[in-house]
């Protein structure tokens, strides 16, 4: 019973991670119909930048400031009055005021880095056959692959994490303290984004540009800044899933995500293409699961089991478990 | 789709149009690059030049007697049969023989993704369910190998049926998932401790090659090209290679043929209807999920030819061959890339498969900086075909070929002039950017510029420009005003 | 005085396939002006032209002095130009309420939202008792209603109406024209409208434009058009 409950526990939090990326693909399907396969790359190559910048960075560049004088965001310990603003530290010296600042910058960056992917990239190919913006992410997904490879090498790096201290105790089972983060951090963001699309101005123009473009401009919305959001809001999203999976596992490497985009994309699929709570249901119900099966059954049979079961709900459901029902278009 | 007759009279039969032309070219740079490999270049030039001047005056001729397109396929064809000879090496003849087989896969996906509009990512599994059965059955239970074919292609078939009821009930990229899902299942299922006596695990299944019969065997090795295989073990590894070669031709050749049937028969037509619309579809009568059920048989059983060719041509058999980007995702990119819903798309898109990659690691190889970035070569390949050849490379040599000199100088002319001097100072600020990366940053980076350049939306260069006229007041924008479509 | 909407020898066309091969409008604020036209004759083109979606090949349109021709359609709507197209183009799947909410997109004055709400709600009853329900589900005349009270929650000067009465039963045509002409009389909306239906059309407009393969043929006030016996035979059938 004990490892039954750990291995649920465990299972959760990998999920929700899976969650976060299925919860990105979700944004850009909604946005423009596109099942994004850069996805896991462009997390990946957004968490390698932020592994760059939490990095001591050299401010050799800067005059007058002296040579050797270097800025290591993590370890960053502002004080006032001899009140730590830092928001507690670990062992090695990381804050989580540092810690923040790496989190915040990243995600801005992948912010942009989705929006310029969309606007240089994928903008040509809309408005024509899917499939084409399909073969174009496939495009950037080899690109960004081999672009990590090449910038960073093929061994895996250790990242940062917040909170490392000691497993938190709930009697039943024990968790880590960065696999509640990671739970606590996809909960938020799948609110965030619900909020964001049924409640905000924004999120209702966003969706109205994805269901009718032409009749959305007639209502003065830009629709092409729409599309760009959605890309933006994705990469930020799937930025904060890499950087949330890279500690959980290994660390970062270049093959990382691909693996876990697979899973992101049964996760999205179980929970419905279209919905955010969908997703992030669907990626903690693969990672149980997966947890479950390796658990119980054998870890070989974990991936014929998982996507086994991701045809079986299809084939009961066709549009996933939270999905809208098709609607036939004449 | 037929394109009419073509606009040529007197003289202009024997001046290549312009897509004519850059066939040619292609066809040049291709010989060039097969004797890249010989020492003397003269040879080497002299022969391209045979090549393409035979090639031109059967192509004349068969211009003359097919009006469309087709006479392209027949050119290729006649060049396809003189391959062995104008390979460098026995590698690239095994390299060809892997057109012919991943050709068949891309005809089969064409049958189900281009004209009936269902996405499969799962047509690697059924590849390597072929290969896997085919082999199982002549090395465990010693079976002729071509008893073991049939069974293996009926049995792929069978799947292929099977692989097609989720297309009943599911949409779009819900189906790619689905079969996306059943290609991720098979490699694992194969590793299986249950089934590892059969399929021999992580191992997999090797089998000798199958080798010419002794009168073609020795034709073969008495013709081979004297300078490139010089001793009796390379001249017999040339008889096995073309041999096999052959044979794979051949049935490239007959997927081929029955594709282009397929797709102007009634079946063609009804997986045409059920991709456009399949409410229409139904109101004329067509049984919607029959007809789709059916095009992922028949492209089964063109992966299940596939799967054979493969264990013919490779000989061995192991789940990592058939894992998902290499079997199930790139053959599907590189048919976009050739064409959809066409004849000769397929066929380009199995040379691009089997080509491409080749080519850039030798580019990166050759030039050094290149090396470790041959994956981003390939992803910004794709993404400039799509974003600029939105129809495919078959597509757009099929606009191409519809224009003469003329109206091609026209339409640049035009082109040109409708951008808005907007446009053009914000392509000239990134063209000097980009020679700028060229000079301090590194060539790879211009490359990576260019392609940008390539592929961006119009109208991001006319934003750029219009970021230069506001910081210089002085400018006039232009009276009326025009930003640019794409 | 120089009217509201003034359309300058536009050409406009679809690839290969000329739409509008010399057009010519005018529009004086306040009116109601229709376009008249056999199918095909360029008059949704002319309304696409002007909400900017669609970029004239050449000549000029000018909103209230402004050049617009050739502006982004989501640009144009902040003229305070709204058009409701042919076919309606609801957001089938978002609910009643968010379509309105959409029309008010470019706006931010939460009270004055308000008010338009009830406004329109005023003027279609039917559509406050379905504000909940999916757009996609409602009937024909409820879809017309909603496509127009979302291009009315623009707060336009101009209105652009492209075949309102297409599809509805004879009564519902006529509620729907009352509220045009209330719309115009008592907002102060100037309105172009396109209609097939000529009888209804010249009843309430002041002018008249009859189309012919992408050119004006005829133009004239609403009552010189109805008077003349050949321009009714020819070009407006009845
Ligand atoms: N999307 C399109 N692509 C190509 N041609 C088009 C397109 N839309 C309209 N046309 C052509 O442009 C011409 C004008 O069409 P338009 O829709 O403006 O006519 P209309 O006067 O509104 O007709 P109707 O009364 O039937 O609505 C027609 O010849 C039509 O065939
Ligand atoms: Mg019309």
């Amino acid at each position: 019973m004990e490892t039954f409950f750990a291995q649920l526990a465990n299972g959760a939090s990998t999920g929700a991670l899976y969650g976060l990326l299925a919860l990105a693909l979700v944004f850009i399907f909604r946005a423009t119909d596109v099942v994004n396969f850069a996805q896991g790359e462009m997390a990946m190559f957004s968490t390698y930048l932020g592994w760059s910048i939490s990095r001591p960075l050299s401010l050799s560049w800067i005059p007058f400031l002296g040579v050797d004088r270097h800025l290591n965001l993590l370890t960053w310990r502002p004080e006032v009055f001899g009140l730590p603003l830092y928001l507690g530290s670990e062992n090695d010296g990381l804050t989580r005021l540092g810690y923040l600042v790496v989190l915040v910058v990243t995600v801005a960056i992948a912010f942009v880095m989705g929006a310029l992917i969309e606007r240089l990239l994928i903008r040509p190919s809309e408005g024509k056959n899917l499939l084409n913006a399909v073969i174009v992410t496939l495009g950037i997904f080899a690109f960004l692959n081999s672009l990590a490879n090449f910038r960073y090498g093929p061994v895996p790096q250790t990242y940062p994490a917040p909170f490392r201290g000691d497993a938190v105790d709930f009697g039943l089972f024990k968790m880590s303290q960065h696999s509640l983060f990671a739970l606590v951090v996809a909960a938020v963001l799948m609110i965030a984004v619900y909020v964001f699309f049924q409640r905000t101005k924004l999120g209702l123009g966003v969706r109205a540009a994805a269901l009718n473009p032409s009749a959305s401009q007639l209502m003065g919305i830009n629709t092409g800044r729409m599309l760009t959001l959605g890309w933006a809001l994705a990469a930020a999203i799937g930025c904060v899933a890499g950087m949330l999976i890279a500690p959980a596992l290994s660390g970062i490497s270049p093959n990382l995500m691909f693996g876990i985009l697979l899973y992101g994309f049964a996760a999205a699929v179980l929970g419905g293409l279209d919905s955010a709570l969908g997703a992030v249901v669907g990626g903690i119900a693969v990672g149980v699961g997966q947890s479950m099966v390796v658990q119980y059954v054998g870890s070989q049979w974990s991936d014929i089991i998982a996507f086994g079961l991701i045809i079986a709900i299809l084939m009961v459901r066709p549009t996933g478990l939270f999905g809208a029902p098709a609607v036939k278009k004449v | 789709m037929h394109q009419t007759a073509h606009y040529r009279d007197g003289v202009e039969r024997f001046v290549p149009s312009p897509s004519e032309a850059v066939l040619l070219a292609a066809l040049v740079l291709f010989c060039w690059k097969l004797y890249g490999g010989t020492e003397n270049d003269a040879v080497a030039g002299l022969s391209s030049v045979v090549v393409v001047v035979v090639a031109w005056v059967v192509g004349v001729s068969l211009r003359a007697a097919l009006n469309d397109m087709r006479w392209w396929l027949l050119l290729g064809f006649l060049v396809a049969l003189i391959v062995p000879w104008l390979g460098a090496n026995t590698f690239q003849v095994g390299v060809m023989s892997q057109v012919c087989v991943f050709a068949l896969l891309i005809f089969g996906l064409n049958v189900v993704t281009g004209y009936t509009g269902q996405i499969s990512l799962g047509h690697g599994a059924l590849v390597g369910i072929s290969a896997y059965i085919i082999a199982i059955l002549s090395s465990n239970y010693g079976w002729n190998v071509f008893a073991a074919m049939t069974v293996g292609i009926s049995v792929t078939t069978a799947f292929g049926f099977v692989l097609g009821i989720p297309a009943l009930r599911l949409a779009g990229p819900y189906l790619a998932i689905a079969t996306l899902a059943a290609a991720l299942i098979f490699p694992p299922l194969l590793k299986l401790d249950t089934f590892e006596d059969y399929t021999g695990g992580i191992q997999g299944l090797h089998e000798t090659r199958l080798s010419p019969p002794g009168p073609i065997e020795s034709f073969l090795k008495e013709h081979a090209p004297s300078d490139a295989y010089q001793n009796d073990f390379q001249r017999r590894k040339f008889a096995e290679e073309s041999y096999l070669y052959y044979i794979s031709l051949a049935a490239g050749v007959v997927g081929l043929v029955t594709l282009w049937n397929l797709g102007r028969s009634r079946f063609g037509r009804a997986f045409v209807a059920v991709r456009d619309s399949e409410v229409a579809a139904t109101s004329m009568g067509i049984n919607v999920p029959l007809y789709k059920v059916t095009a992922f048989g028949i492209s089964a059983l063109y992966a299940g030819f596939a799967g054979a060719a493969f264990f013919l041509v490779i000989a061995f058999v192991a789940p990592e061959s058939f894992d998902l980007v290499n079997l199930s995702i790139n053959p599907l990119a590189y048919l976009v890339i050739g064409g959809l819903a066409t004849t000769g798309g397929p066929v380009v898109g199995a040379f691009g498969y089997m080509w491409v990659p080749r080519v850039i690691n030798k580019i990166a190889t050759v030039s050094g900086d290149f090396d470790k970035l041959q994956g981003a070569m390939t992803g910004l390949l794709l993404i400039v075909v799509m974003t600029r050849l939105p129809q495919g490379v078959w597509g757009g040599v099929r606009r191409v070929n519809a224009l003469s000199w003329q109206r091609l100088a026209g339409d640049s002319w035009a082109w040109a002039f409708q951008r808005s001097p907007l446009f053009w100072a914000g392509l000239a600020l990134a063209a000097v950017v980009v020679v700028l990366i060229a000079q301090f940053i590194g060539t790879v980076w211009a490359v990576f510029a260019l392609a940008l350049l390539i592929v961006a939306p119009h109208d991001v260069w006319s934003g750029a420009g219009d970021v230069l006229r506001r910081l210089n007041p002085g400018w006039k924008r232009n009276a009326s005003i025009q930003a640019d479509v794409t | 005085m120089a009217p509201m909407l003034e359309v300058r020898s536009v050409r406009a066309a679809y690839g290969p396939v000329v739409a509008l091969r010399e057009i010519s409008i005018r529009v004086p604020e306040r009116s109601i002006v229709t376009l008249l036209g056999a199918n095909g004759a360029g008059k949704s083109t002319t309304l696409r032209v002007i909400s900017g979606l669609m970029r004239p090949a050449a000549g000029a349109v000018i909103f209230d002095g402004l050049p617009i021709g050739g502006r982004p359609a989501d640009w144009v709507v902040r003229q305070r130009i709204a058009h409701v197209p042919e076919g309606r183009q609801i957001f089938a799947t978002l609910t009643v309420e968010e379509n309105l909410r959409l029309g008010a997109y470019t706006r931010d004055d939460r009270a004055g939202i308000q008010d338009d709400m009830t406004r329109v709600f005023a003027y279609f009853p039917r559509l406050k008792e379905r504000r909940r329900q999916v757009a996609g589900t409602l009937s024909g005349g409820e879809q017309q209603m909603l496509a127009m009270g979302r291009a009315l929650m623009t707060r336009p000067r101009l209105l652009l109406l492209d075949e309102p009465s297409l599809g509805l039963a004879p009564l519902i045509v006529k509620d729907i024209f009352r509220i045009i002409q209330a719309v115009n009389e008592e907002d102060g909306v100037t309105i172009l409208l396109v209609e097939q239906d000529a009888r209804v059309a010249l009843s309430v407009a002041s002018y008249g434009y009859v189309l012919e393969t992408g050119r004006v043929a005829v133009h004239a006030t609403a009552a010189e058009l109805k008077a003349n016996e050949t321009v009714r035979r020819s070009y407006l059938g009845y």
